[in-house]
């Protein structure tokens, strides 16, 4: 692309040590994930097909930003983009657009299939947002909370935490029907009218009365966010939730995650549940297992500081407004039992 | 208000008052000259699509450098 004055590259053996150089322009050694920090770690990655990077580099040859896939859901062939950075006084103010778009090119998916691209673009400023919806990618999710504000060494937020709009860029037709939890059937069909067609069925059948519940789970702890991604529901579904919800205020988690899988047919109930705990509805995190997921979310910190969460779209902000009357309504329904 | 004004006080809005009407001449440009970063250019496009009713794609995005830029683009989109 030489009108733009910077080319995009994969990274590989020869240019993997220039990823330390772009990260430590903006964080200096401070950014949460290490393997950015080493090229061996980060053609381990590579390798491993966890990872899938792309640096900038101007006409002299100097590093001057970075993009990536990288794996994030049960899923294996759903990616998560982002980390994108650019150096600052790169004197290249286009290539933030520039490295978003370098997302959907073909070939730069890693693998034959890939069911998409996820991506979770940060509330306190529009830049990802604005580049992800014109890109194509629709609004699926409102994660509050998500992000601790003062681990931004760039960009610091105003608000303490940041939350993160999920978004999807669907590259497959789904497979298999999707059960819904009655309590939010409106609210999910309305985004499922803007992705590829899918079965939609009332998720109503009664929860299991054997087996046991199968989740993961992953705790940043640098966010205090805990996200658990439930692909099975046993006869222990409630004391899996009470267990959880102990050991969150032990290690004071501030956001906690449920990612329910929409293969699930007794979804409804296993929804009522959490609800009765204080969840209350985040979105849909697409192909999060194959097959979707419904986020469910509690927060364990202070009242979200809504007016601090920009958002681009109107689809967006109607989100906001359901998310916030839902979280209002389990409260509710807490301090009346 | 014509719209070379309604684009300075959007401009001056998003550098939160750093800038004054009487910098944004239409040569300006939005990085170099105005400190401008690729954040604050973004929510710049948000106001403008806003007051505007306009799309901008993320290609004029990239193109679009200066102030005068931008007039012509929303003149050119407004009148089209």
């Amino acid at each position: 692309m030489p009108e733009t004055g910077y080319t995009i590259q994969p990274v590989d053996a020869s240019n993997a040590a220039e990823v330390a150089t772009v990260f430590r322009s903006v964080y200096g050694d401070g950014f949460p994930v290490p393997y950015v920090y080493h090229a061996a770690l980060v053609m381990e990655e590579i390798r491993a097909g966890r990872l899938a990077a792309s640096l900038a580099f101007d006409s002299k040859g100097n590093a001057i930003g970075y993009v990536s896939f990288f794996k994030c859901a049960p899923n294996p062939n759903l990616w998560e983009g982002g980390n994108l950075v650019v150096v600052p006084g790169g004197g290249k103010d286009e290539l933030g657009w520039g490295l978003m778009q370098h997302y959907l090119q073909p070939g730069n998916l890693p693998g034959l299939q890939s069911d998409g691209i996820i991506g979770e673009a940060v509330c306190h400023h529009y830049f990802t947002q604005v580049g992800a919806v014109k890109l194509g990618f629709q609004e699926c999710g409102l994660a509050l909370d998500l992000l601790d504000g003062a681990s931004f060494s760039e960009h610091r937020p105003e608000t303490e935490r940041v939350a993160c709009v999920v978004q999807l860029y669907e590259l497959s037709d789904p497979q298999g029907p999707c059960y819904l939890p009655e309590q939010y059937r409106a609210f999910l069909h309305g985004i499922y009218e803007r992705l590829r067609p899918r079965i939609l069925l009332p998720g109503t059948s009664p929860l299991p009365r054997h087996g046991e519940t199968v989740a993961t789970d992953h705790w940043f702890e640098e966010a205090g966010t805990w996200r658990f991604s439930v692909s099975v529901i046993g006869e222990d579904w409630g004391m899996f939730l009470d267990r959880i919800l102990v050991k969150s205020r032990e290690r004071k988690t501030v956001c906690l995650q449920l990612i329910v899988s929409t293969a699930l047919p007794c979804i409804s109930e296993a929804v009522a549940q959490l609800r009765q705990r204080g969840f209350f509805i985040g979105g849909l995190y697409p192909r999060w297992f194959g097959n979707d997921g419904v986020m469910l979310q509690q927060l364990f910190g202070k009242e979200p500081d809504y007016d601090g969460i920009k958002l681009y779209t109107g689809v967006a902000r109607k989100m906001l407004h359901d998310i916030r009357s839902d979280r209002e309504a389990v409260q509710r329904k807490g301090e009346q039992e | 208000m014509n719209t070379m004004e309604k684009l300075q006080q959007l401009v001056v809005k998003v550098s939160k008052g750093r800038l004054s009407e009487a910098v944004l001449t239409p040569e300006a440009r939005l990085n170099e000259d105005l400190g401008l970063d690729s954040l604050a250019q973004s929510e710049l496009i948000v106001l403008v699509e806003d007051t505007f009713a306009i799309t901008v794609g993320l290609e004029e995005a990239a193109k679009v450098t200066t102030i005068g830029g931008i007039l012509a683009f929303i003149e050119g989109t407004v009148v089209s």
